[in-house]
């Protein structure tokens, strides 16, 4: 076996070098007691770059190709870990949902993470709350350091109030985009958490589902933490509540995000597009079933919705 | 709605809520169609809405189309017969260029998902 290998990189070898076949490769025997060349080095390194580049949606390629040797690791390691997925694997233990924190310190990928996921879990329910963080999965949590997105679902921003910021702070200098997926909390909770972020430009808030619970706090106590950028794009889905843009306008000026896409937003369309009217370059107006028209006048002016 | 006064009162609110833009930058308004396209055959009205929008702001009209996989070629081909229909008839003189066609599947629909867990 180690014969045939030793003749098929010789020629090879010789194919790649454009040499002239040899005496000795008339008889192959004797090639394995010659030395042979060594194998030609492996791809330099950017185009290994590309060649993974090109598969980052591919994450089962991306394993594979990680595991052939350290340069196609280290080439693959970044996009296998730029997202992080938090989900509930035993829907009646909380603290289990964090327990992947320590695997990924443990192997030092935790600054490789540029985006985090938090999933509602097979219960259904909540379960993203401040007891679920141990003192060592707070500490873990907070070494997330280049995270640029943070998309939750069923956030219940009530519950991390007072001291939300001991919880998402460590965000602040790189966090872009959030995506909120039925948030619970108060309007006024809402524009207190989204200030966390003074980087932050997109905003994605979908309130399909959404029940508003009791502020657990006076609202009046809550003075915005900065001023976010929000130069990016704003999603509402089924967001009616104009009190957090009017509470981000008043303490930080208007608005300047430059694409609006809105569904079901009821009052909200004017008060947006006046806050952001010196920046808006495009408007996403979608429809349901029914009259387009009808959907366009209701969901544009407040006279009519 | 088919009361006149009616549709000219929601013509002045909703172009009156669209020239609080002054944006220079603003070029694009795109209307999301999730439901039936068909629809938009009976939708004089909102052709004379978005003229009166242009009329104050000038924008390139995008309609983009999400639906299930599956449905979204015939979705395509409806809108566009409604289109050009509305051109002929001039409903969309009032455009510098004829509106575009986008199309993205739904994330939302659940025959995707399903399919999508499926294989």
């Amino acid at each position: 076996m180690v014969t045939v290998w030793r003749r098929s990189k010789a020629k090879i070898n010789r194919l790649l070098t454009n040499e002239p076949p040899t005496a000795c490769a008339k008889h192959e025997s004797t090639d394995a007691a010659r030395p042979t060349r060594p194998f030609p080095s492996p791809f330099p390194h950017d185009i290994v770059e590309m060649i993974v580049a090109h598969l980052t949606h591919h994450h089962y390629t991306l394993k594979m190709c990680s595991l052939t040797c350290r340069s196609w690791y280290i080439a693959a390691t970044r996009h296998l870990h730029h997202t992080f997925t938090f989900t509930g694997i035993r829907p009646e233990i909380d603290r289990s949902r964090l327990e992947p924190l320590s695997k990924l310190h443990e192997l030092g990928l935790i600054p490789l993470v540029k985006e985090i996921r938090v999933r509602r879990g097979a219960g259904g329910g909540p379960w993203f709350l401040p007891r679920a963080f141990s003192p060592i999965d707070l500490q873990y949590f907070s070494a997330f350091s280049n995270v640029h997105t943070l998309n939750v679902e069923n956030m219940q921003i009530h519950r991390f109030i007072p001291g939300i910021e001991r919880y998402f702070e460590h965000f602040s200098p790189t966090l872009r985009s959030v995506a909120l997926y039925n948030p619970c909390c108060t309007p006024r909770q809402l524009s207190y958490f989204l200030s966390l972020f003074p980087n932050l430009d997109d905003i994605d808030i979908d309130q399909t589902d959404a029940h508003v619970p009791n502020p657990t706090i006076p609202d009046t106590e809550l003075v915005l933490f900065s001023a976010p950028k929000l130069q990016g794009r704003l999603t509402l889905r089924d967001f009616r509540w104009v009190e957090p843009w009017t509470h981000l306008t008043s303490s930080c000026g208007d608005l300047r995000f430059r694409h609006m896409d809105l569904r079901e937003v009821g009052g909200c369309a004017p008060v947006l597009l006046e806050a952001c009217a010196e920046t808006l370059e495009t408007l996403r107006f979608n429809t349901r079933d029914g009259s387009v028209s009808e959907c366009l006048w209701v969901g544009l002016s407040t006279d009519l919705s | 709605m088919a009361d006149p006064n009616l549709i000219d009162h929601c013509n002045t609110a909703v172009t009156e809520v669209f020239s609080t833009i002054t944006s220079p930058a603003f070029s694009e308004l795109v209307i999301v169609l999730a439901g039936r396209v068909a629809c938009l055959r009976h939708e004089a009205r909102l052709f004379e809405t978005l003229r009166r929008m242009n009329e104050i702001r000038p924008f390139e009209l995008v309609f983009s189309l999400e639906a299930p996989s599956f449905s979204l070629l015939e979705a395509r081909r409806t809108l566009e017969d409604v289109l050009e229909s509305a051109t002929v008839i001039g409903l969309l003189d009032f455009l510098d260029s004829p509106p575009s066609i986008r199309i993205a599947r739904s994330r939302f629909y659940e025959w995707d998902l399903f399919f999508l867990d499926f294989f």
